[in-house]
């Protein structure tokens, strides 16, 4: 657990040394801000726009960071060579994963806690309402998702470089997003294979939809029931237990060649 | 002595031939540009801006999803309902998730899906549903007739021969009680309605909307006290739409004494009240 851990911090350091983090949280701000500065029609009082683009550009940016964070590690290490040295010491190749997961998925988490808390200080400034009990569960889930996307970036830089392991993650998460939640209202009106088709990626892409909570909190909604948050949050850990199982399955037996680095 | 002149001379006249070439080739750069630039004309502001160069034909597309959002954000983040095919643990999770039921915005909050629109109209200058979907709100549970009127003065720049802003001015004036005004912008939304092969507005919409101005103007005649021009007005609505019992006990009352018993600024209210929207909370949308 100690080399998880400390894996982990190591990604934590290498990500606060780029400037990724730094430069997204200024552009949130600065969109925040200018719109705030809009004449619309003669109004100024609105926060919901605010409330709505805001937590939308945070999806969008902790979305990068995920995917950025997660398909380079492995990729890393090993052109860099310094994946021998790690597993020269008593590292197993399942710690390295957990740890370069744990960490990559931890940053992001907490990347997305201060994009909150700009929206939020952002919206009180102006009179808005933004619930405390409402926000903690939106992230909480927010959370998940990311530590979902966290451990596809992982499986995927296994076996790809950094770079293909991105646009697979990405083109992969965006699909699911958008599609699955329109599948049941698809699937009645095709059929046949083309429905057989739909079902199977239905049930074969993650549902990242399920973590999504920012129309109940732009729009002021009562928080979500326990019971459906609990279960959503143990699909979301085991989302993230396949995809880290199939990641270490996929990387356990790999041979790294010094002459291909 | 001479040799020198005549080499500094011949240097300085080379360099006023280069100077002055160059200048021929600023010259003939600048005209060509003035030829080959296209000069801004009296054009619409409708169809210029940052926003037309950048997307093109893309921003209609644009500015629909902007309008769908306000649509969106009126009823609180809930979607149109859809039947779904099969119902499902994932399907159930999201019902969870997802804010449902039929709910509307009310009073103030109702300035919520101003910036929607406004973006909408930002998109696309040529979208007039979106202005004048703002002026109402505005002008109704908003309580700012006054930035209802900015907001179609702006319409009517963008989109100077569209009548369903005239229309909405109108709706605007009678409203305020300026009948006068109102009578204006009726009559010039009367002379802007599309014809009947006319592909740019839903022609039902048109139709319906026909009808309204001819009511509303109908009752702003016999304000006018000019029964005559009432009835011409009422009776091309009655033939429009036969089933309108109430418009025809009123063309009744009118040939019968002249004036009908509902006063028809007490009228043009209770049918100001009844311009409501499309869809009732509580509903399935």
């Amino acid at each position: 657990m100690i080399r998880i851990l400390v894996i982990a911090q190591t990604v934590w350091r290498e990500i606060f040394r780029r400037k990724d983090l730094y430069v997204l949280a200024v552009l949130l701000l600065a969109f925040l801000l200018t719109l705030m500065t809009m004449n619309i029609f003669g109004l100024r009082s609105m926060t919901g726009y605010v409330k709505e683009i805001g937590l939308l550009l945070a999806w969008l940016f902790a979305w990068i960071l995920a995917i950025g964070a997660s398909v380079r590690q492995l990729p890393e290490e090993e052109k860099n060579g310094t994946i021998f040295s790690m597993l020269a010491k008593p590292v197993k190749r399942s710690e390295l994963i957990i740890g370069k997961w744990l960490g990559a998925w931890g940053v992001v988490g907490a990347a997305t806690i201060f994009f909150y808390l700009i929206l939020a200080v952002i919206v009180r400034a102006r009179g808005g309402d933004f619930s405390l009990g409402l926000a903690v569960e939106a992230w909480t889930l927010h959370f998940c998702f990311i530590g979902i996307l966290s451990a596809l970036g992982i499986l995927f830089s296994t076996r790809m470089n950094s770079d293909a392991a991105g646009a697979t993650t990405a083109v992969l998460s965006v699909a699911a997003f958008l599609l699955l939640p329109q599948t049941p209202y698809l699937a009645g009106e095709i059929s046949g294979w083309r429905r057989e088709g739909l079902m199977v990626i239905y049930y074969a892409l993650p549902h990242l939809e399920l973590f999504d909570l920012r129309q109940r909190l732009v729009h002021d909604w009562p928080p979500m029931s326990l019971e459906p948050f609990l279960m959503i949050i143990l699909y979301g850990l085991l989302m993230m237990a396949i995809f880290i199982l199939l990641g270490w399955l996929a990387y356990r037996n790999k041979k790294f060649s010094r002459d291909i680095i | 002595m001479k040799a020198k002149f005549l080499i500094s001379s011949f240097q300085f006249r080379r360099s006023i031939n280069i100077y002055f070439i160059i200048f021929l080739l600023w010259s003939l750069a600048f005209a060509l540009a003035c030829r080959l630039t296209d000069m801004p004309g009296p054009q619409k502001t409708a169809e210029r801006g940052l926003v037309a160069e950048l997307f093109g034909s893309a921003r209609f597309e644009i500015s629909a999803q902007f309008y769908e959002q306000a649509d969106r954000v009126f009823h609180k983040g809930a979607g149109h309902y859809r039947p779904a095919a099969f119902k499902d643990w994932f399907v159930r999770m999201r019902d969870e998730v997802s804010p449902s039921g039929h709910f509307h915005l009310h009073k103030e909050n109702v300035f919520e899906i101003m910036p929607w629109l406004f973006f909408a109209t930002r998109a696309d200058p040529g979208n007039a549903e979106a202005y004048v979907v703002a002026a109402y709100w505005l002008a109704g549970e908003g309580g700012r007739p006054d930035l209802a009127e900015q907001t179609l003065n702006e319409a009517l720049r963008n989109n100077p021969s569209d009548y369903r802003i005239y229309l909405e001015k109108g709706n605007l004036a009678l409203k305020e009680g300026n009948y006068r005004k109102a009578a204006r912008f009726l009559d010039a939304a009367f002379a802007r309605l599309p014809g009947p092969d006319s592909r740019e507005q839903d022609p039902e919409q048109a139709r319906v909307d026909r009808a309204e101005i001819l009511t509303y103007r109908g009752l702003l005649y016999e304000i006018e006290n000019s029964p005559e021009n009432a009835l011409r007005c009422y009776r091309e609505v009655a033939r429009m739409f036969p089933g309108r019992a109430q418009l025809k006990d009123r063309i009744t009352e009118l040939e019968k004494s002249g004036r009908a018993p509902s006063p028809p600024e007490e009228l043009a209210g209770i049918l100001q009240f009844q311009r409501r929207h499309v869809c009732a909370e509580g509903e399935d949308k």
